[in-house]
């Protein structure tokens, strides 16, 4: 999510454990390039570095550099099966809030690429949140047609089949849950209408947007990823 | 005691907390780091201390290390305390070994270090009472820690016999008296007579313990790990052990 390199995960959702019992490799990427030189990258922490959104870019000065999408979808893909033993037929995809975004984004534009696909407190339809907005209108330009592309929301309306089996935890007491960021109804109920499969769990016991939340729920997911992968 | 809810967080159905409060041992604030553990029936939790290395603070082993969701299955509280005092009044040192960061669990004698590097006392004394008075905790408690917290655990257990039903501890520094890391903080802590290094050291505490303290010793140590051979050397305790029938196990992962 937003703020994030790919260390946060790694050192802190214990998720090492249910990996090694369920033989999954776990790929963390960063969440933005680094460095790009661009005026304005650094300034805000929800816009630019460490917070790529997972789009590919179509404003300046952004497009050159800002194509997350392309590279979580094809080049980092060809470069984990190129050098390490994965199987390039059998993966997976999970994310927390900007990043859930982005799991959720990925699996709904590329029906087939993934076995499955969970998210923690995933921002699910960000052309009507703030962050969504800020974000979107900054890369792809002030045209919202051109921002539902990147939609969760908007994307399982037109998805065209139903086997995507998708597993959401949320916590009840996020702050961001309460401030209009994350919208996860809006999600539930596209797929509901279009009977896409989606187990959401709004955790009662007060969790909110932390890392122990995700360590809280990681084997959980760990285990419905594998239970595809593994199949 | 006047203590501040710094943060909170739910986990894995308990409650991971942050505080900050006034040490009177160590003359500062103090940050410590506790997990409640979910509430079952009556019995209060008993409490594992941990205490973390070298340029840690009480939030290393809360974030990293994945011990909650064990702690909440098993119902045990986790108190993380800080590994040194701090605030600007504190005396430091540039060196990652030696100071802030690195108080090593001892009280120290010597100038400019005397003033507030106590945190023997404050973890013998006064952050236990302070658990005890404001969380719902039983008394029974063991101990664990990693590198010089390890060093920590094990000096804590050795000189207070009866206090912890058990000790662990991750790649401890066993023999700190013999090793760079402890020459340097006991030359500064304590003064040029090594005569008194002894109280703070492991070997020599086992050394001259008697039967009757000897509580179950758990150690880790990773033989991949870049200060084994030079600061750790976990076989000169288990040779105390073996000459004294401690129960030690000693593990090489």
């Amino acid at each position: 999510g937003l703020t994030c390199t790919e260390q946060n995960f790694i050192t802190k959702a214990g998720f090492h454990q249910a990996a090694a019992e369920h033989g999954l490799i776990v790929v963390a990427p960063d969440t933005s390039p680094r460095g790009c030189n661009i005026e304005g990258e650094d300034e805000s922490w929800d816009f630019g570095t460490g917070a790529g959104f997972y789009v590919d870019a179509t404003e300046d000065p952004w497009k050159t550099n800002y194509r997350m999408y392309s590279y979580i979808k094809d080049e980092l893909p060809k470069l984990i099966n190129t050098n390490f033993p994965s199987d390039p037929e059998r993966m997976s995809i999970s994310g927390h809030s900007m990043g859930g975004h982005g799991a959720l984004i990925l699996a709904l534009k590329n029906p087939g690429k993934y076995k499955s696909v969970s998210a923690f407190a995933p921002i699910c339809n960000p052309i009507q949140c703030q962050w969504g907005k800020k974000a979107l209108g900054g890369y792809l330009g002030s045209d919202v047609s051109k921002w539902e592309a990147y939609d969760a929301t908007q994307l399982v309306k037109s998805y065209p089949d139903s086997h995507l089996d998708i597993l959401i935890d949320q916590g009840k007491d996020d702050q961001f849950l309460s401030a209009g960021q994350l919208l996860p109804d809006n999600f539930i109920a596209a797929c509901t209408e279009r009977k896409i499969p989606v187990v959401f769990r709004l955790q009662q016991a007060g969790y909110d947007h932390s890392y122990f939340f995700i360590a809280t729920f990681i084997n959980d997911h760990i285990k419905h990823h594998a239970k595809y992968l593994n199949a | 005691p006047c203590m501040e809810l710094l943060e909170e967080h739910h986990c894995f159905e308990g409650r991971q907390q942050r505080w900050r409060h006034d040490s009177a041992v160590l003359n500062c604030a103090m940050t410590f780091s506790i997990f409640l553990p979910p509430v079952t029936g009556a019995a209060k939790p008993p409490v594992l201390y941990w205490l973390s290395g070298l340029t840690c603070n009480d939030e290393n082993f809360t974030t990293k290390a994945g011990a909650q969701r064990v702690a909440a299955e098993l119902g045990i509280a986790l108190v993380m305390p800080d590994t040194s005092p701090r605030g600007d009044e504190v005396a430091d040192d540039a060196g990652y070994d030696l100071g802030k960061g690195a108080g090593f669990y001892l009280n120290a004698t010597q100038a400019p270090w005397a003033k507030h590097y106590r945190m023997y006392d404050y973890l013998r004394d006064e952050l236990p009472a302070l658990i005890q008075a404001e969380f719902a905790v039983a008394d029974r408690c063991a101990i664990s820690g990693h590198s010089m917290g390890g060093h920590g655990a094990l000096v804590m257990a050795l000189k207070n016999p009866g206090k912890y039903v058990s000790v662990s501890a991750f790649a401890p520094i066993v023999n700190p008296s013999q090793v760079p890391w402890g020459q340097k903080a006991f030359t500064n802590y304590l003064g040029e007579d090594t005569e008194t290094w002894q109280a703070w050291d492991s070997c020599a505490l086992m050394l001259a313990s008697q039967p009757e303290q000897a509580i179950p010793t758990l150690i880790d140590q990773g033989d991949a790990d870049q200060f084994l051979a030079s600061q750790l050397q976990p076989a000169v305790l288990a040779e105390a052990a073996r000459q004294k029938d401690w129960p030690l196990t000693l593990r090489i992962q």
